[in-house]
């Protein structure tokens, strides 16, 4: 167990910050039997704005889908602001990745940016005209406004990730997690992006991004979560984003933790038939 | 060839209509959703539910039919998750294994029965549209064909269901993700799916047979999408296009037959209205505004007419700045090398000569007029701009330069050239020869 908890950086244990935004307690995922995070325990401060970094396969987006209840997790379990995900949904802003959707749907921008006040309108009710005037404040503040009307096929993949980000900034949320929001969108948008982000921080909100581009993280993280299938470290950025734990993530898999998982999943299938 | 009467046509086409209308509502949110294959499936599923309902109980009452389609419904779609959960069998050979085994059993079905009682297999596949008017009903004091109220019923039913959770639909078929991430249960809205399919081809199969449904859930949403780019009018337009459908297919049903021989009477009507739903599909293809053939065709003739008018005036201006000019067919030869067609090059060199920016006061050499001398001015400054830019800011080899600024030069906008003109910050390309000033006086 050595290789999963023995890390010298400030791995939280079962004590968990009672002030932590979103805290995940020996959270274990598999796919298909096959694990793809090992016994995740993190607490994400309250008010941070935190990057979650590893390479392609560590399970970055997994662990976001993990908090949102998307995936069926094998143990563990998350709280958010102290009490269940269920129970907290409507403090949850999120930004799912630009690729999940089909961008040829027949909508508006400012139909989709209206998607973010659908749980507190309640089932059946129809979009009302405040709602689409707050879309359309929202869509100014990611620089959208003249793009309200148009179809969301004929936007551009930065101005599409802005439509997103809009569109979680209508849930008037308390934590915005976002899956890869700067992931091949243009400068101009980056720019957007982390200028709103920023806002919402200075607001009291917590941001939490799955982030792969190192270069950029330094700068724009004030606190990083490693992951590689397990947790390889997790704190303030200056601390935590260290050559040391950067080899650690990206230096490949544990080779064993990795057969552990196949040989699982080949049980897994072997249980089934 | 016998004449069209209100009496007995009326009925059929209204009949043909609602079922057509009905359909494509439902239809219109699987085609948004990605899901038609999931719609065929519960259309043929719900066969052997309807037979089985029929046989047990000998009655015909809509309400009976619809509890077996559903629970056969419903048994298929587990079938399939079941065979591609545990055998590990591909998403759609489970989904094309699971419904065509319940189509099959519920043909077994009928053609079994069909000793017993009066249920004709033809009638299920192809429905029996003809004699709708025969079969009537009592309806609130109205004497009506069986099959109008059924279909009226699942017509209010189904945009009823559509108007009012429009919001959750769309979110659920637009981004299942989000909608779970803020409760909105997109599972629910796929089942309501499903059931509002189930409904409809259990209303219209009677009168337009289980094929026909297929055709109608598909092809008139998707031909509505071609028209549109708002969901709320694709469920307008999808449900109008399916009573076009009817109206065209019934009438061309009684029409066309005796005109192609003088013996043949009419042919099927269902039939012939999944033929015309294929047709009103081929003119929506072609015609849609955005995506359509024909636009679409169009526009891209404009846009290389419009390169090869830059181009010629673009080697007008080269030819007069080196003092030797032009004559048609070495010009023509010129423009070759951009890769245009020689049709496309002479209907640009009309265009220029009716714009009067071009003349040919001898009869042989080409000359720019004053005002063509202008627009060129305005497309070598874009291209030297460009190669200017190309060779010293991105650092390529200045005799690599000249293709990339001539496909550059045509999609060069007054803003883009302004910035650029900052980029370039020069008054000659690599190649020595001087950039042309900006028309208009901000540009410099």
């Amino acid at each position: 167990m050595t290789l999963i908890h023995g890390t010298e950086s400030s791995l939280p244990g079962l004590e968990h910050a009672s002030d932590a935004a979103i805290c995940v307690h020996d959270l274990t995922v598999a796919y298909d039997g096959r694990p793809v995070l090992w016994d995740i325990d993190l607490d994400f401060p309250t008010g941070s704005f935190a990057g979650v970094i590893g390479p392609n396969g560590a399970g970055k987006s997994t662990l976001l889908k993990a908090i949102l209840g998307q995936v069926p997790t094998t143990s563990g379990r998350v709280l958010v602001h102290g009490a269940s995900f269920e129970s907290q949904r409507r403090l949850i802003g999120y930004v799912p990745q630009r690729e999940s959707v089909d961008w040829d749907f027949p909508v508006r921008a400012v139909d989709v940016v209206a998607m973010g006040a659908y749980a507190r309108l309640g089932w059946c009710r129809s979009v009302s005209r405040e709602v689409i005037d707050e879309a359309t404040h929202m869509l100014a503040r990611v620089g959208m406004e003249s793009f309200a009307l148009r179809q969301i096929g004929r936007l551009s993949g930065g101005q599409q990730q802005r439509i997103f980000l809009a569109r979680a900034l209508m849930q008037r949320a308390r934590v915005y997690l976002l899956d890869e929001p700067f992931a091949s969108v243009d400068a101009a948008t980056e720019q957007v992006i982390l200028e709103v982000l920023h806002q919402l921080r200075q607001d009291g909100a917590t941001i939490i991004a799955v982030h792969h581009d190192l270069a950029t993280a330094a700068h724009a993280f004030d606190w990083c979560v490693l992951l590689n299938m397990r947790v390889v470290a997790a704190g303030p950025t200056p601390t935590t984003l260290t050559n040391a734990n950067l080899a650690k993530t990206y230096g490949g898999r544990l080779t064993i933790l990795s057969e552990a998982a196949d040989a699982l999943r080949a049980a897994a299938r072997r249980g089934d038939s | 060839m016998r004449p069209l009467s209100f009496e007995v046509d009326g009925w059929i086409i209204l009949v043909g209509a609602l079922a057509g209308a009905a359909c494509a509502v439902p239809g219109s949110w699987l085609l948004v959703r990605g899901r038609l294959m999931a719609g065929d499936a519960v259309t043929h599923a719900v066969l052997p539910g309807i037979a089985g309902a029929f046989l047990m109980t000998g009655s015909r009452d809509p309400m009976v039919m619809l509890i077996g389609a559903a629970i056969s419904g419903v048994a298929c779609l587990l079938l399939a998750v079941l065979l591609e959960r545990t055998l590990r069998v591909d998403k759609g050979a489970a989904l094309g294994t699971a419904f065509t085994v319940f189509f099959a059993v519920g043909l077994v079905l009928i053609v079994r029965g069909a000793d017993r009682v009066d249920l004709d297999p033809s009638c299920v596949l192809y429905g029996a549209l003809e004699l709708t008017p025969v079969d009537r009903v009592d309806w609130f004091g109205m004497d009506l064909p069986r099959a109008l109220p059924i279909l009226t019923t699942t017509l209010v039913a189904c945009a009823l269901a559509s108007f009012l959770f429009f919001k959750e639909l769309r979110l659920a078929a637009f981004d299942p993700a989000f909608a779970n991430a803020i409760g909105a249960r997109p599972l629910v809205m796929d089942l309501l799916l499903a059931a509002l399919v189930a409904l409809v081809s259990v209303a219209a199969f009677e009168s337009v047979g289980s094929i026909l449904v297929v055709a109608l859930l598909a092809a008139l949403p998707a031909a509505a999408r071609m028209l549109t780019n708002r969901m709320g009018w694709i469920l307008v337009i999808g449900p109008l296009l399916g009573a076009v459908a009817a109206v065209i297919g019934h009438a061309s049903a009684i029409l066309i037959p005796p005109l192609v021989s003088a013996t043949a009477t009419d042919t099927s009507s269902a039939g012939a209205i999944a033929v015309a739903s294929g047709a009103i599909f081929a003119v929506c293809v072609a015609l849609g505004p955005e995506d359509g053939l024909l636009p679409k065709l169009a526009r891209q003739s404009r846009l290389r007419l419009r390169i090869a008018r830059e181009e010629a005036l673009a080697q007008l201006w080269r030819a007069r700045e080196r003092e030797t000019p032009l004559e048609v067919a070495s010009l023509l030869t010129l423009m070759d090398q951009s890769a245009l067609r020689r049709r496309t090059s002479r209907g640009a060199l009309r265009m220029l000569r009716t714009e009067n920016h071009v003349s040919c006061d001898d009869g042989i050499h080409l000359a720019l007029t004053p005002t063509g001398a202008v627009a060129a001015s305005q497309i070598i400054r874009s291209h030297r701009l460009w190669e200017s830019f190309l060779a010293s800011r991105a650092d390529i080899r200045p005799d690599h330069v000249h293709t990339t600024a001539t496909l550059l030069e045509h999609v060069t906008t007054p803003e883009l050239a302004i910035r650029l003109a900052d980029e370039a910050a020069s008054t000659t390309d690599p190649h020595g020869h001087s950039i042309p000033r900006a028309e208009n006086p901000t540009q410099d």
